[in-house]
């Protein structure tokens, strides 16, 4: 674990990192999904560090994100690693962690986000059938 | 009881807890830089104990320190620990204290999808620990984190790697986990224990119907430390924890002597108590046991020396009464500051909480003389091994402090006989002087004598005392009346007394103890 570096980033405080689009890892750069048309939904990825397990969440989250949601959402990437007042904030323990920040009600689901339709019934998106962008 | 230590020290640095007595158990505290289990059952000061280790080394040391709770909100803890002095949200806001907040949502944990770790918990907790420079952190409790993550495989690897991770960073580290009973496994899953370089356990158990907290410490890898359990109680400080060291074994013994405050009990002494000796008085009501303890009180006040007593049995004002019918003037003693005189119900407390309440008068009254009475009041409201270990702590800490001490021991029976007290202390004192009746032609007698001696020749005669108003007045030897002690005594060469002495003796056997 990168135990150093939690250190020097602390001292960025919460108020510039809040909200802010967060790279993850050294090449990635941001990585607000622009949507095509007006977002319906917000998300907000926690992961550790740029590991195997966080490329696999935001892939399997972006997959989710195109076939389910018709690409109509943002995400925000925190890695708690460079961010850890941003899961101290949310009260994160676990990561990856998916917070869907709107539409309210939020609701969080934890892990690599591997089934997709599980995620969805743990976000309270079943209802939700925006299988084909326009 | 004398404190068994490993041999084969290491070279492992300790961290003085700051938690009052625990270092002493510990032989200096925690092992620095390590990971250290606090097991117990619900309710038994786990919470309590992460709290002070923290705020001790805060206010005793300035090392900061990370609370990590997994089960009480900071609030919570925030106020619980107020009225043990501990102002925790000063800390934080000064930056020496900071929470890392992981106690249970409303929401419940999220559901699990994949794959995941405790990735987000390891960066808050070293996040924390950073901003507030920790050398200490606690983790409050694993079982609450064990509530709310099912899988014991992750829990395992995730918990070593975040102890690793602290470890290195040279943190010390506390957690804790709840137990399911007081002498079973030391932990629910076996997680705990294995991650953990040394394990603490702290117990909350009935015995005869009275609460004892006890702690042990169980294992310190690679460093001594004390064995068995060793009680504790919880003040308005923290926690005390009161180690029962048999120290008076260790204690270099003086031979100064000071007067007990009747000349001729000094003169059966061979010229006094020991100035740093510890005399147990026995008899039965209304031999003189407390006047003994008044004139005790005296001999110091005449020789410039401060003086507590511990009533166990009468009022102050009871007592004073009756030393002005001896011609001792309480009240002056008191206004020149050389006695004090602390009224305390027994019935009021557990033994820890006595021990520690009267350690604290001592140290801040600084006696050169102590007296009790009567320690079989305690005797009553204590388990025998309580009772024991009160006696055991007490004496030593007088000890250790070179004072004398005067404590008495009533005896169930008014003729003969010994008490359950003499029974189980009579090892621990150096002196014991016994009062008792004699009954001789229908008239009620009272004898002394001086039963034991520790490092000094005595008196072994029996001799007759009157009491009048200045106080006892010591006689001369009964020369004809045998087996008074175990009462049923024979006038020796009466008329038709053709008993021995050893004949009397052995009729004596159901005599009274």
């Amino acid at each position: 674990m990168a135990t150093d570096g939690g250190g020097s980033v602390s001292a960025k405080g919460l108020g510039i990192l809040q909200g802010q689009v967060l790279g993850v890892g050294e090449a990635k750069g941001a990585t607000t999904i622009p949507s095509r048309s007006v977002s319906m939904y917000s998300f907000r990825l926690f992961i550790a560090g740029d590991s195997i397990r966080s490329q696999q969440a935001i892939a399997n989250l972006r997959r989710l994100g195109e076939e389910r949601l018709g690409g109509r959402y943002d995400l925000v990437v925190v890695d708690v690693i460079t961010d850890p007042q941003g899961a101290e904030s949310a009260r994160v323990l676990t990561t990856p962690t998916l917070v869907k920040e709107s539409p309210a009600p939020a609701r969080r689901v934890t892990g690599d986000l591997t089934d997709a339709a599980q995620v969805m019934t743990a976000l309270g998106l079943d209802g939700d059938h925006n299988y084909r962008s326009e | 009881m004398t404190s068994l230590v490993h041999t084969d020290t290491g070279v492992v640095d300790k961290i003085a807890t700051g938690i009052p007595g625990f270092d002493v158990i510990a032989e200096g505290g925690l092992p620095r830089g390590r990971v250290t289990l606090v097991a117990g059952t619900a309710g038994s000061a786990k919470t309590i104990f992460s709290a002070h280790f923290l705020a001790a080394g805060i206010s005793a040391f300035g090392e900061g320190g990370v609370f990590v709770t997994f089960e009480d909100d900071p609030d919570d803890i925030r106020r619980n620990v107020r009225g043990f002095g501990w102002d925790v949200a000063a800390w934080e806001a000064a930056g020496k204290w900071a929470f890392v907040d992981v106690s249970p949502e409303q929401e419940g944990p999220p559901p699990v999808v994949g794959q995941f770790d405790l990735g987000a918990l390891l960066a808050r907790i070293e996040h924390a620990a950073n901003r507030v420079k920790a050398t200490r952190v606690v983790l409050d409790s694993m079982s609450a984190l064990f509530m709310t993550i099912g899988d014991r495989a992750l829990l395992r690897t995730e918990l070593y790697r975040i102890s690793m991770a602290l470890k290195r960073a040279g943190r010390t580290v506390v957690f804790t986990s709840e137990r399911i009973d007081d002498y079973g496994d030391i932990t629910r899953f076996g997680i705990e224990e294995f991650v953990a370089d040394n394990v603490v356990l702290l117990r909350n158990i009935l015995v005869e119907e009275k609460r004892r907290r006890t702690v042990e410490i169980l294992k310190f890898r690679g460093a001594p430390h004390q064995r068995g359990e060793v009680p504790f109680t919880i003040t308005d400080e923290g926690i005390v924890v009161i180690p029962l060291t048999a120290e008076e074994l260790t204690q270099k013994s003086t031979t100064v002597r000071i007067p007990s405050g009747v000349a001729e009990l000094d003169a059966m002494c061979n010229g006094g108590f020991f100035r740093d000796s510890i005399v147990l008085v026995s008899g039965a009501t209304g031999t003189g046991k407390t006047l003994l303890v008044t004139q005790f009180l005296d001999g110091g006040f005449k020789t410039d020396e401060k003086c507590l007593l511990f009533a166990f049995e009468e009022s102050r004002d009871q007592l004073a009464r009756n030393a002005q019918a001896w011609g001792i003037d309480f009240a002056r003693m008191e206004r020149d500051g050389l006695l004090r005189v602390v009224n305390q119900y027994p019935h009021a407390m557990p033994m820890e909480d006595h021990l520690v309440r009267m350690g604290g008068i001592v140290e801040e009254f600084q006696p050169m003389r102590v007296a009790v009475d009567s320690l079989s009041a305690l005797e009553r409201v204590f388990t025998l091994r309580a009772f024991r270990e009160f006696v055991i702590t007490f004496t030593s800490m007088l000890k250790r402090r070179g004072t004398a001490g005067l404590f008495t021991s009533t005896t169930p029976s008014l003729l003969g006989g010994g008490s359950v007290t003499e029974k189980h202390i009579s090892t621990l004192t150096d002196s014991i002087i016994l009062l008792r009746y004699v009954e001789r032609f229908g008239e009620m007698l009272r004898s002394i004598a001086v039963l034991k001696m520790r490092g000094s020749l005595h008196d072994k005669r029996l001799r007759q005392f009157t009491i009048d108003g200045e106080g006892m007045h010591i006689g001369e030897p009964f020369r004809d009346v045998s087996g008074i002690l175990s009462g049923v005594h024979t006038f020796v060469g009466m008329e038709g007394t053709t008993a021995t002495e050893k004949s009397v003796g052995d009729g004596a056997h159901d005599g009274g103890d």
